[in-house]
Parts: structure tokens; C-alpha cells; sequence
């Protein structure tokens, strides 16, 4: 039975790139993406900028990569810059008008419009998941902002309990507590939006 | 009071556990008590939905959303420290050299073709020392005196003229590099401040 190579860790990619193979960076944003870009889509709320934000993310580590520390993790590291960089779009946004019904918002998610006509089954589905979408949408956006950041690290972000307290630097008791102090936030604004 | 505590403990490893995180010792105690406890089987139930929620709540990432970040990236400034970008730098310099030490076997062939190799050695030797007085500024005291002492050591030899010349450009080379290694690791700096 051939026998399957052991991918790569992190640590391993970061040093094969820092030796001079730049193509295999690709690997580290393979890895990340899916969980970066959900996890800056949670907190600035826009399908586009979350995209153009994971970029910015991925360009700023890649710019200080000889700077990476290997007795922490490359997770960890990657979501505090992430972390650093939504609060910065926030904090720019919070001076821009946004005109009303263009926001992806009120579209719904951010996501494309729904075509309704046929009024078939798989449409009203599709229209139950959107809207039962926006209701965690709406629950999470309604959290104290250091829940929140907790619960998108974990179900969005996808890091470990101890990934999380590395990251924002707190004991591991306070994480879980923490989180399961959200978490009930959340049933109970579940419980009366439905 | 105790019972309360206690319960809410409970309601604790619900959750952790509905989040797949609690440990298998907590977790035989927890399937004990939900047992013998209806509110905390609801509680486990409301526990599963609401992580199946959040985790159904996902967008996609736009398809080459990789390739364009490969596209991106600009050279970084550590990348000029890497072992394959000192392999031009270096090559051309043992290239100059190379080519200045051959020129200067010339030169001294044409004074003395007896020499060889060990006239070279000889005319290196005096190059140096001249340059070492000059720059001390023993030997001149203006540009004319600086220019005849090095024609002198130099002598009519083109060859040793191009080598002179090779070994002022090498030099400068080698000056720019460190300069531009310099600004790089100040934007650097520049650029961990930011993050």
C-alpha cells in the first residue's frame, strides 16, 4: 500500500519559503483561507471587504515572515493581524456614509440576490436558510464586541480553545468561560428572534 | 445555593461538550447527570442547535482567491537576505577579481615578463600600500600629488589602469549593497511597528 506524504506543518512551509521558495506561501493561504475569510467576514460584515481584507492580511505576514516567532503558533499569529486589521477597517468605516439599500446588508448576507420567481420548493428553502442565516447574523452582531470576537475565532475562525487564549492572550479558563458566557447570549437572542 | 452552582457547572461542560471540547472524565461525569436531570437534556439539545448554526452560517471564498494573493505579494524585504540573492552579488564579484587579478599578471608581465605571478602579487601589494598612504594623506597634499603618486605605482600599463579601475568599481558595489541592505531593514522595522 503506498505509503502517503505527511503534509507539511505551518513551520515547516514558513521556513521552506523564507529559504526562497515564494510559490509555496500558497500552501499557508490554501490552509487559511476559507477560515480567515469567514472570520473577517463576521466582523466587518461585507463579503468584498472580508475577500480584500484576508488579502491585505496575507500580504502583511507575508512582508514579516522572517519575524514569525516558531514557539508560538502560525494560526495564532495569522488571526491577530487579522484581528488587528478588521478593528482598523471598523474604526475607518465608522467615518464613511454608506447610502441606504445599496449596503450588501440589506441584500441579505452579502450574498447574491435570490431569484424567487418559479416560487419552487428549493427557492422557499433557500430563503429559510437566508433568513435563519441572518438571524445568527443579526445575534452575534448584537454580542458585546469581546464575545463576539470569541465566538468568530472559534465557529468562524475554526481555532483550538488554546489557540484562542495564545492569541488574545488570556488564560485558557477565562476563554472557556468566556465563550460559553456568549454562547448563552446567543440561545437566549435565538430563542426570542424565532 | 449549592445545587445552583452546581448546575450551572453542568451547563458549562454542556456546552463545552456540545463544542466538542470537554475532557473524557468530565464528560462520563456530565452523561451521568443528564440521566437523571430532563432541564439539562434540554439544555444539551438547545446546545447542539445552536453550534450546528453557526457552523451552517458560511460564505465561500471566491475561486484563484490564492493565486491572487501569490499576485500580491511584493518582494519582501527579508527576501534580500536569502542565500539565493547572494548568489548574483557574489559571482560578480569574484568575477571582478578574477578579471583583476589576470589583468594586473599582465601588467606586470609587460614591466617584467620574467615576474609572472609573483610581479602581480608585488603590484597588488604596492597598489594597496599606495592606496593605504593616500588616504592617509601622507603622500599628498592635493589632487595632482594624489594623481602622480597612484600614476606612478600604476605606471603605463593599461592593464594595471583597467585593473585599478575594476577593483574602484568592485568597491563601489559593494558599498551600494550595503547601503540598500541598510534602508531595507529600516522599512522593515517600519513595517512590524504597523501590524
Amino acid at each position: 500500500m503506498p505509503h502517503e506524504p505527511e503534509p507539511m506543518t505551518d513551520e515547516e512551509l514558513v521556513r521552506t519559503v523564507l529559504a526562497g521558495d515564494r510559490e509555496r506561501f500558497a500552501g499557508l493561504v490554501e490552509r487559511y483561507q476559507a477560515r480567515l475569510v469567514n472570520y473577517l467576514y463576521r466582523l466587518v460584515r461585507n463579503t468584498d471587504d472580508a475577500h480584500d481584507l484576508a488579502q491585505e492580511v496575507f500580504v502583511r505576514v507575508y512582508q514579516a515572515l522572517d519575524r514569525f516567532d516558531p514557539q508560538y503558533r502560525f494560526s495564532t499569529w495569522l488571526f491577530r493581524v487579522a484581528q488587528n486589521a478588521a478593528i482598523d477597517q471598523i474604526r475607518r468605516r465608522r467615518f464613511r456614509t454608506v447610502p441606504i439599500g445599496t449596503s450588501e446588508d440589506a441584500r441579505g448576507e452579502g450574498t447574491r440576490e435570490l431569484d424567487v420567481e418559479d416560487g419552487g420548493p428549493s427557492a422557499l428553502d433557500e430563503l429559510t436558510g437566508r433568513e435563519r442565516d441572518a438571524e445568527v447574523r443579526r445575534a452575534i452582531d448584537g454580542l458585546p464586541w469581546e464575545y463576539r470576537e470569541l465566538i468568530v475565532m472559534r465557529h468562524y475562525g475554526e481555532l483550538a480553545y488554546d489557540e484562542i487564549a495564545e492569541a488574545k492572550g488570556m488564560p485558557l479558563g477565562t476563554v472557556k468561560n468566556k465563550l460559553f458566557r456568549a454562547r448563552q447570549l446567543l440561545k437566549s437572542a435565538l430563542a426570542t428572534g424565532s | 445555593m449549592d445545587r445552583e452552582r452546581e448546575h450551572e457547572r453542568y451547563q458549562e461542560w454542556i456546552d463545552l461538550a456540545a463544542d466538542g471540547a470537554l475532557g473524557d472524565a468530565e464528560r462520563r461525569g456530565l452523561e451521568a447527570h443528564l440521566a437523571a436531570c430532563a432541564d439539562c437534556r434540554r439544555e444539551q439539545e438547545r446546545s447542539h442547535a445552536l453550534v450546528a448554526r453557526l457552523g451552517s452560517a458560511r460564505i465561500e471564498v471566491r475561486p484563484g482567491f490564492a493565486r491572487e494573493v501569490l499576485e500580491a505579494l511584493e518582494p519582501a524585504s527579508w527576501e534580500a537576505r536569502t542565500p539565493r540573492s547572494w548568489r548574483l552579488p557574489v559571482a560578480l564579484l569574484a568575477a571582478v577579481g578574477g578579471a583583476s587579478a589576470v589583468l594586473f599578471g599582465v601588467g606586470a608581465a609587460e614591466l617584467d615578463p620574467g615576474s609572472g605571478s609573483i610581479g602581480a602579487l608585488f603590484s597588488i601589494v604596492d597598489l594597496l600600500r599606495a592606496a593605504f598612504v593616500a588616504g592617509g594623506g601622507v603622500a599628498a597634499a592635493s589632487w595632482r600629488g594624489l594623481g602622480g603618486a597612484v600614476g606612478e605605482w600604476l605606471g603605463d600599463s593599461a592593464a594595471n589602469w583597467g585593473a585599478a579601475a575594476m577593483l574602484v568599481l568592485g568597491a563601489n558595489y559593494l558599498l551600494y549593497r550595503l547601503v540598500r541592505l541598510r534602508s531595507r531593514a529600516a522599512r522593515a522595522a517600519e513595517a512590524e511597528r504597523r501590524p
